[in-house]
C-alpha cells in the first residue's frame, strides 16, 4: 500500500528527483518542505506516514528538525537522504529512530526500504 | 547602475533648483514690482492712481515666495530621501546580490546572497541561491558517482593485473588490448569529471575529502 511521505530537501531538483521515484513506487507525496523549520510545521499539519529528509539545510538542519518531530510524534518514521558520509552520520541517524540513512545518489533504494 | 541613477537624481535636483530659484529671484525682484505697479495703475483713474496702494500687492507676491521657498524645500527633501531609499532598498541589495552571484560564478556555492525582503529583489536573491543549491546537488551527484565508478573500475584494473599474471600457456586468461585501453579510457573520463566538481573552490556546509562528503 502506498504511503504518504513527506519531502525535504533544499534543493528543487532533488525534491522533483525524489518525487519521481516515491511516485514510480505507488506512493503520495503529501508535501514538499525546503528547510528543517518548513519540514517540522508541515510534519504537524500533514501527519505524513514517513519523511524523507536531507541533512545539510539552512535555516535548520535535517538533525535538527528530526529531533523536533520526534518530540512531537514519536513514531514518526524518517528516512535521512543525503551526500554525507555514511559512515560518520548513519549513528546519528539511528540515534533519533531514523527508518534509514541512504546516499542521495541512490533515491531508488528508498523504494526498497519502504517495502521492507 | 548607482552612479547612473545618482546623476539622474542630480540632473533632477538641478533642474528643480533652477526653475524654482527663478521663480523665486523674480518674485522678490524689484523690476516686477514695478510693472506690476505699471500695468495696474495704468488701468485707473487718476484718483485711483493717487489712493492705490501697493503694498498689498507685495505683501501677496512676497507670501507667494515664502510658499514656494517652502514647496521647493519640501520636494528637494522629498527627492533626497527618495535617493537614499532607492540606494538602500534597490540599489543596495542589487550590488550585494551581483557581488554574491559573481563568486558563485566562480566556483563558490557556499556564497548565499542576503534575503532581506519578500519583493521581487528578494525573489531573484532566492532563485539564485536556488540555482546554486541545485548546482551543488548535481556536482555531489556526479561526485558520488564518479567515486562509486572509480572503485569499479578498480576492482576491474585488479581482475585484469591477476589476468596477466597468469601463465602465457593459458590462452583462456588473456585480456584483449582494446579492453584495457577502454578500462583506461574511461577511468580517464572519471577523473575528468572529478577535476571539474573539485574546480568548485568551496561548496555550502560541506567539502570533498579524500573521495568522501563531509561537513564542514
Amino acid at each position: 500500500m502506498g504511503k504518504r511521505i513527506l519531502i525535504v530537501d533544499d534543493s528543487s531538483i532533488m525534491r522533483k528527483m525524489v518525487r519521481k521515484n516515491l511516485e514510480s513506487g505507488g506512493h503520495t507525496i503529501v508535501g514538499e518542505a525546503k528547510n528543517g523549520r518548513e519540514a517540522v510545521k508541515l510534519y504537524r499539519s500533514l501527519n505524513p506516514d514517513v519523511v524523507t529528509m536531507d541533512i545539510t539545510m539552512r535555516e535548520m538542519d535535517g538533525f535538527t528538525a528530526a529531533e523536533y518531530i520526534r518530540t512531537y510524534d514519536n513514531n514518526a518514521q524518517i528516512i535521512f537522504l543525503s551526500n554525507l558520509d555514511k559512515e560518520r552520520y548513519s549513528d546519528n541517524a539511528k540515534r533519533l529512530g531514523a527508518l534509514g540513512y541512504l546516499s542521495k545518489h541512490k533515491t531508488k533504494e528508498i523504494l526498497t526500504l519502504l517495502r521492507s | 547602475m548607482k552612479k547612473k541613477l545618482l546623476i539622474v537624481f542630480l540632473l533632477f535636483i538641478f533642474v528643480l533648483l533652477s526653475v524654482s530659484g527663478y521663480i523665486i529671484f523674480e518674485l522678490g525682484n524689484d523690476h516686477l514690482y514695478q510693472e506690476i505697479s505699471i500695468s495696474i495703475t495704468s488701468q485707473l483713474s487718476e484718483h485711483e492712481q493717487h489712493n492705490f496702494d501697493m503694498s498689498g500687492v507685495i505683501l501677496i507676491l512676497t507670501r507667494l515666495r515664502n510658499h514656494m521657498i517652502f514647496v521647493m524645500a519640501v520636494v528637494l527633501l522629498f527627492v533626497i530621501f527618495t535617493m537614499f531609499f532607492f540606494i538602500r532598498n534597490i540599489m543596495k541589495p542589487l550590488d550585494d546580490m551581483a557581488k554574491a552571484a559573481k563568486k558563485m560564478a566562480d566556483g563558490r556555492l557556499d556564497e548565499i546572497i542576503p534575503v532581506r525582503t519578500h519583493d521581487e529583489i528578494g525573489k531573484i536573491g532566492e532563485r539564485i541561491n536556488d540555482l546554486a543549491m541545485n548546482l551543488q546537488e548535481i556536482l555531489l551527484h556526479i561526485w558520488s558517482h564518479t567515486t562509486c565508478s572509480k572503485a569499479i573500475l578498480d576492482q576491474i584494473d585488479e581482475i585484469i593485473r591477476s589476468q596477466k599474471s597468469r601463465p602465457t600457456e593459458d590462452c583462456s586468461s588473456g585480456i584483449p588490448l582494446q579492453l584495457q585501453e577502454d578500462v583506461q579510457s574511461v577511468r580517464e573520463n572519471i577523473e575528468d569529471m572529478q577535476d571539474m566538481v573539485q574546480s568548485f573552490d568551496a561548496f555550502y556546509d560541506i567539502r570533498l575529502k579524500d573521495g568522501k562528503i563531509v561537513e564542514t
